[in-house]
């Protein structure tokens, strides 16, 4: 599929999570799809998680820290009207231990903050910068864990809405991948593994870093000819590395490799791609 | 300053996706090629060491690897261990049987999210007090968060501290009521709104099993710091030059200079290698091909001259970027070749 035939999908969702295993661009993914759809005219934000990976926040685009306290002190004051109550009691260190540690809460609050950004509409479309494979499945995991320890209060109906969210038509999830062996294959176990989770609607696997084709010459001088060997049998290697994908029966959103390692330069070639100006 | 292999621990850690475990393991096979006996510990479902290794899988147990001069590889599985070390520094039989088998403790344990790092910690130490290797390489967990990593026995220590404890103790029953009786009765009817009586219920019975456990693993964490900042230790950065990457980097590295553990080294990973020049004439599609190496190359070197900038007294290292990866022993030796001369 087309980088512009997918940034086109995109219209139809108001809530997208990318995420895949560590250092294969998701954020990159993230916000070059955020940055595309605001230049559709859409208004956008991207949300991730405290200590994500440091990317610069291009202009134009609203940035969403995910972190468990906040999102845990917003959702509560939500329910229970009295800030002063609160502070009483969750603003003391033992509480906060407690918050951070009770099993599948951080996630569960973070869910919840994302539930309401989604359910009020603030953005046409959210990005959602997911932390790598492992904490995603924990992520999508926490609500059928939490289920079972909170059956009661307050957080348990937070939990109900989630599920209807995650099921929502308008809520996509993307996976990231590379090139590559080995994240091919983590990326058919990451799919599995989720699957067994929630009836989510998987939207396309991103392959970042492909190398260009530059349709070199057969005949090449001898000074150049084992660099562009060298090259077009990577290339090649890189394509046979993506077969086992085809089995996922997902749509392919292809990034090539960038002549540069600046963020933003990256960043803004990637964005052409899907919404070319 | 010692060259850095001569260090008996180095902690091979980056940001994600750097090469982390390759360049852990092409460190090991260098090392016990030089006559050291050198063990790997990795907490990863790491397959790609295990390949490159030549092992069918890792397994728990020590590994032997099949090569000239003593590696051993060795792998956790972060959970079971975990448990071992429940087992261990619980008072009785009884109080580890009930912790593990409580219904909070397999999520409670994985939403602290500390359970690899503390395996590694715990694994390092104890591989350190058996003093039977000369050398250990640990390929740290993908953290976030360099501090995540060492911080973790003092995260559990401070979980299972007698002061959440306290909150949750007394003769009353259930226990957490107890609260009720020191004029907290609106507290604790907005804790029962949020969380639900039937959680805060199990949750103080779980802090009760876990009664007399913090001080176990306050004791680890005080001698995981004081072997990481003794003179045997030091971290060895694995990074990519990059923008990100090298942000990513020198974020670690105050991390590190606050924790005052010593950076022995930066790997810049993956560099290409100088592309030939453009010889003229030359066909359109080799030329474009040629352009775009150039253009990748100097963007690389332009941030290894940036990471040497940032961190000038740290010696930095770079590393040729493989087409086909490492995966076998003599790959990886040829790396470690490049690492210690």
């Amino acid at each position: 599929m087309s980088n512009t035939e997918y940034i086109s999908d995109c219209d139809r969702r108001r809530l997208l999570f990318v995420t895949g295993k560590g250092g294969v661009g998701k954020s990159s993914v993230a916000w070059a799809t955020a940055l595309a759809a605001q230049r559709r005219g859409k208004k956008v934000a991207v949300a991730a998680w405290k200590n994500g990976q440091g990317f610069p926040p291009p202009p134009g685009i609203d940035f969403i820290e995910l972190e468990t306290l906040a999102c845990f002190r917003e959702y509560v004051l939500s329910v229970v009207k009295f800030e002063k109550l609160f502070n009483v009691v969750f603003d003391n260190p033992v509480l906060r231990t407690f918050v951070v540690a009770a099993p599948g809460l951080s996630d569960t609050v973070i869910a919840g903050k994302i539930w309401d950004l989604w359910h009020k509409q603030t953005y046409d479309l959210l990005v959602v910068d997911m932390p790598a494979s492992g904490h995603a499945i924990q992520f999508f995991q926490s609500p059928h864990g939490v289920n079972k320890v909170f059956s009661v209060g307050v957080i348990h109906r937070n939990l109900v809405r989630i599920f209807e969210m995650l099921k929502d038509p308008s809520v996509r999830l993307d996976l990231v991948t590379l090139p590559e062996e080995l994240p091919v294959q983590e990326t058919l176990e990451l799919k599995a593994q989720l699957e067994k989770l929630h009836p989510l609607h998987f939207g396309f696997i991103h392959v970042n870093r492909l190398l260009p084709d530059f349709q070199v010459e057969q005949e090449v001088s001898p000074a150049i000819r084992p660099w562009c060997e060298r090259y077009e049998s990577e290339r090649r290697g890189q394509a046979s590395s993506l077969t086992p994908l085809n089995r996922l029966g997902m749509a392919t959103v292809k990034h090539p490799r960038f002549a540069t390692e600046s963020a933003t330069t990256a960043l803004e070639q990637m964005t052409q791609r899907m919404a070319p100006q | 300053m010692r060259p850095w292999s001569d260090k008996r621990v180095l902690l091979v850690g980056g940001p994600g996706g750097v090469g982390k475990t390759t360049l852990a393991a092409a460190l090991g096979v260098r090392l016990a090629s030089q006559g050291y006996k050198t063990v790997v510990l990795t907490v990863d479902p790491a397959r790609r060491l295990a390949q490159a290794l030549g092992l069918k899988g890792l397994h728990n147990d020590l590994q032997r690897v099949p090569m000239e001069g003593e590696l051993h590889a060795s792998m956790l599985d972060s959970q079971r261990y975990f448990d071992q070390v429940i087992e261990r520094f619980a008072k009785s039989r009884e109080q580890a049987e009930r912790v593990i088998a409580h219904p909070l403790y397999r999520a409670a344990t994985s939403s602290m999210g500390g359970t690899h790092e503390y395996a590694a910690m715990e694994r390092l130490l104890e591989f350190t007090e058996r003093a039977e290797f000369d050398r250990i390489v640990v390929d740290t967990p993908p953290t976030q968060n360099a501090v995540d990593l060492f911080s973790a026995p003092k995260r559990m220590a401070d979980f299972m501290n007698a002061s959440v404890l306290d909150w949750f103790r007394g003769d009353t029953k259930p226990r957490y009521l107890q609260w009720f009786q020191h004029g907290t009765k609106m507290a604790m009817k907005l804790m029962e709104k949020v969380f639900g009586s039937d959680f805060l219920t199990n949750f103080g019975s779980f802090m009760e099993d876990l009664h007399g456990m913090h001080e176990g693993f306050r004791k680890r964490n005080l001698q995981v710091m004081d072997l990481l900042r003794g003179p045997d230790s030091a971290f060895v950065l694995v990074t990519y030059p990059s923008e990100v990457r090298v942000r990513e980097s020198e974020t670690l590295w105050t991390t590190l200079q606050e924790e005052r553990i010593e950076l022995a080294a930066v790997l810049a990973n993956r560099v290409e290698p100088t592309p030939p020049p453009i010889p003229t004439p030359c066909p359109p599609g080799a030329q474009r091909l040629l352009e775009f190496s150039h253009g990748v190359h100097g963007a690389q070197q332009e941030w290894v001259r940036a990471l040497r900038g940032k961190m000038p007294n740290v010696p930095i290292q770079t590393i040729l970027r493989r087409p086909h990866g490492p995966n076998d022993i003599e790959s990886l030796s040829s790396i470690g070749g490049e690492l210690i001369q």
